[in-house]
């Protein structure tokens, strides 16, 4: 049997990794998406390694891995959001701290090897990914790669701030992460989305200085570019009003008819520059965002190294964007041919039996999670 | 608590300038963050930044 690939998502509602297990088995694959590394959904993994001789003289035959890393067995692993196992069902109450602490440092070792094991192929490799989170970590690398950004100041001092704000003029507040607070009372539900800074935002120091925010230069922008690198291939998508105005931030206007979405050409120029950023992040896969001014110049805003892209083939079709992740997890390459998977879309997908069947085990859970998650504050 | 004491608080409690920023959602959008079947968007709890990343490295 061929080397499969493993998707390691901790969420059972992940609608990517279930298309991705949908269009690796239309493809003829046996690919494996464990709920649990612990449930015995995935066979025990094995580390070995010795020094060979005995003598420490640097021979021996390095790490050997079983179970769900097999060499053997396991083509590509899209470690897409892992978790660390935190349900032990038939543990005592008593044990569960130190199970999930000799687990976070077991899977910490094992993604510290990364590639002691084989040469398969990770996307992305977890600590690329784990640095690939950080924003300023993304703008340094940009930087290194001569990749024009906006001016940032990451701050909470007050003074600073307002200082930034009256020397640029239109700036942009965003948090490191979306949060979201619930009227306790009316059920309305109000998020952060990246947003132009108002005096109102100004006026309290404590406000200010109560955590780290990021405040960024605001681009004049003409559009903004949403581009899925997969391996060696880039797709670009054009997100713009149909009225010629700029959002300041499209996710806001997902669901908006006035957001116009088609399938554009990246210049040579710049996808060199890009690549040399996901070289510099160690990544093989991202959804970077790019804002284009009014005079054609792109600046690069972030890189979504485990970011949302099939949304985008309901939006412009045809982007195969599915059938070449698909690809590339068969393949375990990079440099993957479109064939290596069979013809498969994301509304395809959507549309099927599959999905609905899918769907309906795990929507409860979605349902759940999202009703206690660290991303919801109840007011 | 309403979406205007965001910015005036009880006497002795002060918000961050995130939730003095943060707008309210449309019901498109809490749709996607309470569970509707398409999950793939970029926005909500389930987007690009999902909430716990949790990645153990």
């Amino acid at each position: 049997m061929s080397k499969q690939p493993l998707i390691l998502s901790a969420r059972p509602y992940d609608v990517h990794a279930a298309a991705a297990m949908w269009g690796l088995r239309q493809s003829g694959l046996a690919p494996s998406w464990p709920s649990s590394l612990v449930d015995g959904s995935v066979p025990p993994v094995s580390l070995y390694c010795d020094d060979s001789d005995g003598e420490g003289s640097g021979g021996g035959a390095g790490w050997k891995a079983s179970g769900w890393l097999d060499d053997g067995a396991i083509g590509s692993i899209w470690f897409r959001r892992a978790h660390t196992p935190d349900v032990f069902p038939r543990a005592i109450d008593a044990d569960v701290p130190f199970l999930r602490t000799e687990w976070a440092r077991f899977l910490r070792n094992v993604y510290a090897l990364g590639d002691a094991f084989s040469d398969r192929l990770w996307v992305n490799r977890p600590a690329s990914a784990n640095r690939a989170e950080n924003k300023l970590a993304q703008l340094e690398a940009a930087r290194r790669c001569r990749l024009r950004f906006p001016a940032t100041l990451v701050s909470h001092d007050p003074d600073q701030i307002r200082r930034f704000v009256a020397r640029h003029g239109r700036v942009v507040y965003k948090p490191f992460v979306p949060h979201t607070w619930e009227d306790g009372a009316t059920g309305k539900r109000f998020g952060t989305f990246a947003r132009l800074v108002e005096p109102t935002m100004l006026a309290d120091d404590e406000s200010l200085s109560l955590c780290p925010g990021i405040y960024q230069v605001y681009v004049e922008k003409k559009y903004d570019l949403r581009i899925v690198a997969i391996g060696d291939r880039f797709f670009t998508v054009r997100l713009a009003s149909r009225s010629g105005a700029a959002f300041v931030d499209w996710r806001a206007y997902t669901f908006a008819p006035e957001l116009h979405v088609e399938v554009c050409a990246l210049p040579d120029r710049y996808r060199g520059k890009l690549e040399s950023l996901l070289r510099e992040l160690g990544l093989v896969f991202g959804c970077i965002d790019v804002a284009v001014d009014v005079d054609g110049d792109a600046h690069f805003l972030e890189v979504n190294q485990a970011g949302q892209f099939l949304f985008l083939e309901e939006l412009a079709p045809p982007l195969p964007l599915l059938r070449a992740m698909c690809a590339m997890l068969a393949c375990g390459r990079t440099d993957y041919s479109l064939e290596a998977a069979a013809d498969v879309s994301y509304p395809t997908y959507a549309a099927s039996e599959a999905h609905r069947a899918w769907w309906e085990g795990v929507r409860g859970q979605l349902e759940a999670d999202n009703r206690s998650g660290a991303w919801l504050s109840i007011e | 608590m309403s979406h205007d004491s965001a910015n005036h608080p009880a006497q002795d409690k002060v918000r961050p300038v995130g939730r003095i920023a943060a707008r309210e959602l449309s019901a498109e959008e809490v749709a996607i963050a309470g569970g509707v079947a398409n999950t793939t968007h970029a926005t909500g709890p389930n987007g690009d930044d999902p909430s716990d990343p949790d990645l153990a490295v």
